[in-house]
């Protein structure tokens, strides 16, 4: 039992109570709000919200934070559908073009952060305005191809043996993180430099490349998730990855993941993201305005941090 | 001589260790009271219990025979007890004045009188000698030796009863003390009780009229000075009554001159506990072999000067010396962590160049260091005991990058038992361990690299004695294999029990190596305090050069041609330029002048920067306006940038402690979104509805206050969540775009006087009239003292959660004053997530620009308001030059990146790597 009620599980637990606490809610509301095809649609739903969030934890967990996220997501789309057209290519450009405008993202973002010492939050705050500049520049001057490919929306909308195809997608990179976090080098060291990099350092950790490789992993993560919403809204378009910062990173807390680095689990961020959107649902199943919704979602966001997100008190 | 403090039956245990047992102690007025003991005799652990740092687990403190219980160090200054810490308790952003009179500051009109507190910081300066110190200099710009001067010019304005100095001297040049001297005699004669706490005997008994001895956690005697001669002292501090037993050392070896010796006469056959099987000579040592390691000449910026030594295969070589003479700065010179060495290391014979950690513990070079400070640079405390153990090792326990889990395991397990560390549960944080425990992890997580030298740092600090004879056992075992180790200690006699020879470092100098029969206690410390030495100073070189590694952004001291001819004092020949560039600072009129300047411009580089930016974008602006300067021109630059001006100064309060706010976008849109609706009607509506949205957003402030400091969540999460409900609110509000109103209030926008837009002056009132008493209440000086460093608010007994509370409530206000404009000018309200996003996150970027630290503790209004004017007026600019509108977005990106890495060329001037890595 102990090993259950771990610290680091305590979040979760709470984090997944809640999940249920929100189903029974929607149920006594309306009975659908349970049944399984609404329940893959939420799914489906959370799929584009956890693909971001999963890259963006490596971040994080390292201490440290990646606001360039919403408009690497709509570079990454923009810049993938632009070449979904060329001739010959059958649109299988798509993916090279689009998860490397995300990795380039990522790595300029590690080089300011590891090498130039700038503030996480700064400088991916500068490198969001840099891309917003770069997208309008681009869709500017002429109206770019934007739309979907075939093969995008196979992936995001349509579904196999009933299940929506979004939430495969959602699994394997779910899958490839897992594995960076517990079964690499990596995974072990992003959690070191996130607890300490000064310690890291000195046991001989790369704690540089270790940066560049979270903020890669954001970046593309961000950008696989663009190109998914892309072939869900069958257009990319300017600001559409803005809804998608504040969410993700709610989710990752409430999650459990240290803001402030070092400790968090995968499974956590997938509960956290599973509880943001079906909170989002059932506001909207009971009808609620916009207005209420922020508030109840800002609401639950604090009570739950008040309740494990607290920091220690100032030391002897 | 009344008695002032008595302490009886005091314990303080730290984990498993007992610092204190059961210690009598008193101390009278008008006394100098010496405290002396070898290091972790216990007496900075009672120092810190005087000065109300910690609590006794067990006893009473009593003052004036009145029984005394301490929370904070602020309780302990409230009866006269003043304590001056070996770590400096001040705060690095503000400026000397500051510090000085930051526990209590003089005030006129409930604002701090800066004046005033200039003046008592000159005369106090004056006082201790330091007149040289301009009060406006930062601390952080002054070199250690007068940083410490500075921590003794803030004790003595708090006119103490009780001043405990622990360790005052340590950084201080030979002048200095001199002074210290006269003040601590004066002291005296003014009836104060001073603790003397040092290592240095000649000090000691120069000054003190009472002595009291500790060892090992105890009070062993207190006797006036006068009865006993150091020669007598010193012995009491070694003592010895708990023999500790030292594995045998190998009977023959071969010191660096290769010159056999005897055995060490410390190890008699009644204190061996473990005597090895194998032969008594070192299996690899051998003549025509060269050195495992080799140093020649090994300098680093005035802290090490000059370092030779050789360390052989199996060979234990002990640095000794007193504290901070270079010892811990060489084994990271080593370990490739510190940037500019200059000399040569060998490795095996080879020259190498060790540029970081990751090369220095790679195959072909074989070295681990055992920090100095597990808790902080050893381990990750929160991750599990297997974790920390497979850090170092993990490239070789793996595959591809891949984690082998049972081959880690097999490598743990073996070093588990090995080292027999105690631990149920190998996935346990290794936090939970003990401290012996914890550094026994340390060392196993090296030795699972296989390394052929070893590199210790005190690794025995705070370690109880069981778990210190596994370690001696162990150190051996290894020597006995053929590792070389470099053993830095503080503890002499385990120096002499462990070392085959020991190097005394001495500012930055190896000035003896002793071994054989000299490696003994009363040469050991005898040659660490440099008795030979008159001075009895580290040299000032070192002293200049420690100053360099901990302010980097020092300016050089006057540079050396500047200087008068030097007047050599005949006693420190080696001090000549340090004396002069001072004396030349005091004296000369044109230096005055140019250190003014250069201390203006550090403090305010980032507002005149700003502003100058700002400025060169507007004239460009206005000399393509049809009408050239006109007052058109000037109100629509104001109200273009006034809005996001104010709440840039909002972020900039939150940002001055700290933190962070991302809730002022949504503040700013909740409360535009209520002036839509309820700004209107009468004048006395429209000044009732005025007051009803500041009101608000000070209420906003204050909730977000109340869940970072109450609430201790972090701030960008904690305002994350409260910025979606205030957008909750303002959607409430303003369900669409639209509303109303008061025109006539509307107008007085565009309004000017003699030309100046009311928007300006409004800012400019802001700046008059919030910020500047804001910046002169204790309540915002202590915002700066909080974000500068939130252990030395703490330790100089500052009200945080009062200066956190009040930034970010100030902030919720500004940001309201914001929103409020925001409908004047857009005569509506407008509910929109994006345009909250906007403003929080270019607040941030126009703070940047403006040039306050986003680490907190510097900064201020007017350069975030040039930042807020630079970033909403690159965009009329690339207007007016017919720039497409397209590229209006790059530029403002590119301009706010390029602006925060201009920060980022200080950070690789870093010396000292350690200080890159937090």
């Amino acid at each position: 039992m102990n090993r259950i009620f771990t610290k680091e599980n305590q979040p979760i637990i709470a984090a997944s109570a809640c999940i249920l606490v929100i189903l029974a809610i929607g149920y006594t509301i309306n009975h659908n709000f349970v049944s399984a095809n609404y329940l893959l649609q939420q799914l489906e739903v959370a799929s584009f919200l956890g693909i971001i969030a999963g890259g963006s934890m490596l971040v994080i967990l390292l201490g440290h934070i990646d606001l360039s996220i919403p408009w690497t997501i709509t570079m990454a789309a923009m810049m993938g559908t632009a070449v979904a057209h060329v001739e010959n290519t059958a649109g299988l450009l798509v993916f090279p073009v689009g998860l490397g405008c995300g990795a380039l993202v990522g790595l300029v973002n590690g080089v300011g952060v590891a090498w130039l010492r700038v503030p996480s939050m700064i400088f991916t705050l500068g490198m969001n305005a840099v891309l917003q500049g770069l997208v309008v520049l681009y869709t500017g001057g002429a109206a770019p191809a934007s739309h979907a490919t075939q093969l995008m929306a196979t992936l995001a909308v349509d579904r196999t043996f009933g299940i929506p195809n979004a939430l495969f997608v959602w699994i394997a990179v779910s899958a490839i993180l897992i594995f960076l976090l517990r079964a690499t080098q990596f995974g072990r060291y992003l959690y070191s430099v996130g607890n300490r990099e000064r310690a890291a350092y000195l046991s001989g950790v790369p704690t540089r490349l270790v940066i560049i490789g979270a903020f890669i992993t954001s970046g593309i993560t961000a950008a696989l998730g663009g190109i998914m919403l892309t072939g869900y809204s069958t257009k990319a378009y300017q600001g559409m990855g803005d809804p998608y910062l504040l969410p993700a990173i709610a989710a990752i807390v409430l999650g459990g993941t240290n803001v402030l680095g070092g400790s968090g689990r995968y499974i956590g961020t997938v509960i956290g993201v599973l509880l943001i959107v079906l909170l989002q649902s059932m506001l909207s199943v009971l009808q609620m305005l916009e207005a209420g919704r922020q508030i109840i979602y800002g609401g639950v966001l604090l009570a739950m941090l008040l309740i494990y997100g607290r920091s220690s008190r100032l030391r002897e | 001589m009344s008695e002032f403090l008595r302490l009886k039956h005091i314990t303080k245990r730290y984990g498993g260790v007992t610092a204190l047992a059961n210690v009598d102690f008193a101390c009278s007025l008008g006394t100098i009271h010496a405290v002396v003991g070898e290091n972790g005799a216990g007496k900075s652990s009672l120092m810190k219990l005087i000065a109300g740092v910690t609590r006794p687990d067990e006893g009473e403190i009593y003052v004036e025979d009145k029984p005394i219980k301490f929370v904070s160090p602020s309780d302990a200054a409230a009866l006269g007890i003043v304590c001056i810490f070996q770590e400096l308790s001040l705060l690095p952003d503000l400026s000397v004045a500051d510090n000085i009179s930051i526990a209590d500051p003089p005030k006129r009109f409930g604002l701090i009188d800066r004046r005033r507190q200039r003046r008592i910081a000159e005369e106090v300066l004056q006082r201790v000698g330091c007149g040289d110190i301009h009060p406006d200099e930062r601390v952080k710009d002054l070199p250690l030796s007068r940083q410490q001067m500075v921590e003794i010019a803030k004790a003595l304005v708090r006119n103490p009863r009780l001043i405990i100095m622990d360790e005052a001297t340590s950084a201080l040049t030979a002048r200095d003390v001199e002074h210290l001297y006269r003040i601590v005699r004066g002291l005296r004669e003014q009836g104060v009780a001073v603790l003397y706490i040092s290592h240095r005997m000649p000090e000691i008994s120069a000054l003190a009229d009472i002595c009291s001895v500790f060892r090992n956690g105890k009070h062993i005697e207190t006797f006036p000075m006068s009865s006993r001669t150091t020669e007598e002292i010193v012995p009491m501090m070694i003592g010895r009554e708990v023999a500790r037993a030292y594995p045998e050392k190998p009977s023959t070896w071969s010191s660096s001159s290769n010159q056999p010796s005897a055995p060490s006469t410390k190890s008699t056959p009644s204190t061996t506990v473990h005597s090895r099987a194998d032969t008594p000579t070192r299996p690899h040592a051998h003549p025509q072999m060269p050195p495992l390691l080799e140093l020649k000449d090994l300098t680093w910026y005035h802290v090490l000067n000059g370092i030779s030594l050789k360390l052989a295969p199996g060979e234990i070589v002990g640095l000794g010396g007193l504290d901070g003479q270079g010892q811990s700065e060489l084994l990271l010179a080593l370990f490739g962590v510190l940037r500019g060495l200059s000399g040569e290391v060998r490795i095996d014979g080879r020259p190498t160049t060790i540029e970081h950690p990751r090369q220095a513990k790679s195959r072909d070079i074989g070295l681990a260091l055992i920090p100095q400070d597990r808790q902080t640079q050893g381990l990750l405390l929160p991750m599990s005991i297997e974790d920390n153990l497979v850090l170092a090792a993990s490239s070789d326990l793996s595959r591809f990058g891949l984690i082998d889990r049972s081959r880690e395991q097999a490598a743990t397990n073996d070093v588990v038992d090995k080292l027999r560390i105690l631990a149920n549960n190998l996935s346990a944080p290794v936090r939970t361990l003990s401290g012996g425990n914890q550094q026994k992890v340390v060392i196993g997580k090296w030795l699972l690299k296989q390394p052929r030298i070893l590199l210790l740092n005190d690794p025995t600090r705070g370690i109880d004695v069981g778990t210190k004879q596994e370690l001696y056992r162990l150190m051996r075992e290894l020597a006995g294999t053929g590792l070389g180790i470099l053993f830095y200690s503080t503890d002499y006699e385990e120096l002499i029990g462990m070392c085959d020879r020991v190097l005394v470092c001495y500012g930055g100098r190896l000035i003896r190596e002793l071994s054989g029969p000299d490696l003994n206690e009363h040469n050991l410390i005898t040659t660490s305090l440099n008795l030979s030495d008159n001075s009895d100073r580290p040299r000032d070189p070192m002293e200049e050069g420690r100053a360099s590694s901990h302010a980097v952004e020092a300016p050089p001291t006057a540079p050396q041609s500047d200087a008068a001819p030097p007047k050599t004092p005949a006693s420190h020949p080696s001090t000549p330029i340090r004396v002069d560039s001072r004396s030349i600072r005091v004296h000369s009129r044109s230096h005055t002048w140019s250190h003014t300047w250069s201390r203006f411009w550090k403090r305010n580089a980032g507002p005149l920067l700003s502003f100058f930016v700002f400025a060169v974008m507007f004239v460009l602006f206005a000399s393509q306006q049809a009408n050239g300067l006109s007052t058109n021109v000037l109100t629509s630059v104001s109200n273009k940038g006034v809005v996001l001006a104010f709440v840039a100064m909002a972020q900039t309060l939150v940002i001055l402690t700290g933190g962070f706010d991302l809730s002022v976008g949504m503040v700013m849109t909740m409360t535009s979104c209520l002036s839509s609706v309820i700004l209107n009607g009468s004048p006395g509506q429209t000044a009732l509805a005025a007051f009803a949205i500041l009101a608000s957003g000070l209420l906003a402030g204050a909730i977000n206050a109340t869940i970072v400091v109450i609430g201790r969540i972090q701030p960008i999460i904690a305002t994350l969540a409260t910025g979606a409900i205030y957008f909750g609110i303002a959607l409430l509000l303003r369900p669409s775009p639209g509303g109303e109103v008061n025109e006539d209030l509307s107008n007085a926008l565009t309004y000017d006087v003699f030309g100046i837009p009311t928007t300006f002056l409004l800012l400019v009132g802001i700046i008059l009239f919030v910020w500047w008493p804001f910046r002169n209440l204790v309540v915002g000086r202590n915002c700066y003292a909080v974000g500068s460093s939130e252990h030395a608010a703490y330790m100089s007994g500052l009200a945080i959660g009062r200066a956190r509370f009040a930034a970010y409530a100030l902030a919720g206000l500004l940001a309201a004053c914001g929103g409020l404009l925001l409908s004047l000018i857009s005569l509506s309200g407008e509910a929109s997530s994006s345009q909250g996003g906007f403003y929080t996150l270019n607040s941030i970027a126009a703070v940047a620009i403006g040039g306050t630290s986003l680490f907190g503790g510097s900064g201020g209004f007017i350069g975030s308001i040039c930042g807020a004017f630079v970033l909403r007026t690159i965009s009329d600019l690339l207007f007016v030059f017919n720039a497409p509108a397209l590229w209006q977005p790059l530029f403002q990106g590119l301009i706010l990146l390029g602006a925060v890495c201009l920060g980022a060329v200080r950070v690789l001037r870093r010396k000292n790597q350690m200080e890159v890595f937090m």
